[in-house]
């Protein structure tokens, strides 16, 4: 099918009896195929259970062949599978659900059901970039305000979708990335208001996350019973294992989700700085990452590996939640600077921001020795304009308080010499 | 896995944006078998059952009732690789997809890679259905005269070909597929993603 005329305009001709034809849409169910997509399910955690892995390599066959035909389609019938097939988009958000995470801790998986996976991976993402595509060639298009409306009106994409492709395929392919998500927010304003609307719901994570440590108050304004530290246990420590190991995987996968979309679609950090997110990212740090670095130190677990990987965990998502804090002030405050787009508020908006987390003083150590206060204050002495700098030396100073009580220098990356 | 506590399945259950808050997983596997019925039923449409029936019929050397009698074995076979349950049409496709797989069968037993194509298909299957199968249509092509078995074997044939030349969408884009690494977040990222992006226009 050929023609310059957008797919949501074009219509086919059909032969309903003889000698007579009607004009039916070119994007309408009765094009749809019957596929039945099978929904994704995550790896099976036990490989030595041959006929589990079995079904699943399967499952993973049948997914592998239907995307492969889906890819294969017409531009017209392609979008008539995504959008009136259900099962299509079921398995869509099911992978983008429950596929692994490049931070999940992985099974190995069998040679061939690796490269079987690997396979189904590719696909999934060339599927949800031609979703994100309004015009394929010069002959396969669609009208870019009705594109907007077909992807939003069918939940084809949503904000947790957006979330998770970035997560799963920001490592490697961002600038693609950035341009379908660009592509979508841009035919479809609404996505930026949803997005706004998520916020909320992620801060109300946060206060879960809180709550579920027994750490809800984070204000740090409630006077606490004084008790020797080395005998109190938190409630982090008398959980049980699962809902401990939950609690640190929550906070990396928190963290790790939120770096990766800002990294691949800076534009959203605004949404997120205007809504005060990195102060309440800071609190969040504040009361409970320490405590679970405290609690990892004194429990007791099955395996020094199991200790480890949490450690690691704890890791990743420290890594990530200062990677949060750091592209939105990179993008919210100091690339406007550099620019000179509103600089003066600018500098201010980080001055303030700053000002607000220097009771956050374990916070602020971390984030010293991952992004250094020093490099930004450098860009803010450049700009062309007048800055209280006894404002930012203040800021400096009670970092570097903070960093000599708490902070840890990171380990050198290069070469270094003795003597 | 699918238990990992996800920051996407919070917003997913509280913020009201997505279709659906959860599906359900795990409980489903009812869907994978649908799956091989349609995939059975698809390889070979009843029609081209009946096709094959009449074509049997007239090309083979034999009573009526001794094929009559193994076409009904071969689908009691099939019926038993697809399960009770499977509707006619799957088992009919079914009973074709036999026909089909084992007519070059030189032994009446099943090898590995007959085996593994019928798993492909149906998923764990009954052996001893298989082999059954597998000896009833060698039955009925050794009443056939060898250029019939020829002509049915080239008739399908033809209907394979023709599906190297399809185009798949994203076959020219550069994709990363790199895999976990706990080290990545901390570390300056390298985007090495110059993708040829041909003429889409995102």
């Amino acid at each position: 099918m050929s023609s310059n005329v957008p797919l949501d305009k074009l219509q086919v001709k059909v032969e309903i009896s003889k000698n007579k034809t009607e004009n039916v849409p070119a994007l309408h169910p009765r094009w749809v195929q019957k596929i039945q997509f099978l929904k994704y399910h995550a790896p099976p955690l036990d490989v030595g259970d041959r006929g589990q892995c079995e079904e699943w390599g399967d499952r993973l066959k049948f997914i592998e062949e239907d995307l492969h035909w889906a890819l294969q389609l017409p531009h017209d019938k392609f979008w008539c599978q995504i959008v009136f097939d259900e099962t299509f988009i079921t398995l869509i958000d099911s992978y983008l659900r429950y596929a692994p995470r490049t931070h999940d801790v992985l099974i190995e998986l069998p040679a061939d059901t690796k490269s079987r996976h690997d396979e189904v991976h590719r696909l999934m993402f060339m599927t949800c970039l031609r979703m994100a595509t309004h015009k394929e060639s010069k002959e396969h298009h669609i009208t870019p305000s009705v594109f907007g409306d077909i992807l939003y009106e069918n939940f084809l994409f949503d904000v947790p979708k957006l979330l998770d492709l970035c997560v799963l395929y920001g490592q490697g392919n961002s600038q693609l990335l950035h341009k379908m998500i660009e592509n979508v927010f841009t035919n479809q304003p609404k996505y930026n208001d949803d997005l706004h609307s998520t916020i909320p719901t992620i801060l109300q994570v946060f206060d879960n996350i809180r709550a579920k440590c027994g750490l809800a108050d984070g204000s740090g304004l409630t006077p606490k019973k004084l008790t020797k530290p080395s005998q109190e246990l938190s409630e982090l420590g008398t959980m049980s294992m699962a809902d401990f190991q939950d609690v640190v995987f929550y906070l990396a996968d928190t963290g790790t989700t939120l770096a990766c979309f800002l990294d691949v679609y800076p534009p959203a950090c605004g949404l997120f700085h205007k809504e005060d997110f990195v102060h309440q990212l800071a609190i969040l740090y504040e009361s409970v990452i320490p405590e679970v670095v405290s609690t990892i130190k004194k429990r007791t677990f099955d395996s020094h590996s199991h200790k480890m990987l949490l450690r690691q965990k704890t890791q990743e998502a420290k890594s990530s939640l200062l990677k949060v804090v750091h592209l939105i002030v990179n993008t919210c405050c100091i690339q406007p600077i550099l620019e000179n787009v509103g600089a003066e508020d600018r500098v201010e908006d980080l001055i303030h921001l700053f000002t607000s987390m220097l009771n956050e003083r374990r916070f602020l150590a971390d984030f010293e020795s991952h992004h250094r206060f020093e490099n930004y204050q450098d860009i803010l002495l450049q700009a062309p304009i007048e800055i209280d700098e006894m404002r930012l030396q203040y800021i400096q100073d009670a970092i570097s308080s903070a960093f000599t009580t708490h902070g840890r220098r990171r380990k050198p990356t290069g070469g270094t010499k003795r003597g | 896995m699918s238990n990992l506590p996800r920051l996407t399945g919070a917003i997913r259950a509280f913020s009201g944006l997505s279709a659906s808050p959860e599906h359900a997983t795990g409980i489903q596997q009812s869907d994978l078998q649908q799956k091989r019925h349609l995939v059975a039923e698809k390889q070979s449409n009843s029609q081209s059952w009946n096709t094959l029936c009449t074509q049997i019929r007239k090309e083979v050397d034999a009573s009526g009732s001794d094929i009559k009698a193994a076409l009904k074995d071969l689908s009691y076979c099939a019926r038993n690789i697809v399960g009770q349950e499977a509707s006619l049409e799957t088992v009919e496709g079914a009973a074709a997809f036999l026909f089909g797989l084992f007519k070059t069968a030189t032994m009446d037993t099943v090898s590995s890679k007959e085996a593994n194509k019928l798993r492909n298909i149906f998923g764990p299957f009954p052996a001893s259905a298989a082999s059954k199968a597998c000896a009833i249509v060698r039955k009925i092509v050794s009443w056939m005269p060898e250029d019939a078995a020829l002509l049915m074997d080239n008739q399908m044939r033809e209907e394979a070909e023709g599906e190297a030349s399809v185009k798949e969408f994203g076959q020219n884009i550069k994709f990363s597929c790199l895999m976990a690494s706990a080290e990545y977040l901390s570390s300056s990222e390298s985007d090495s993603d110059e993708a040829n992006h041909r003429d889409l226009d995102l």
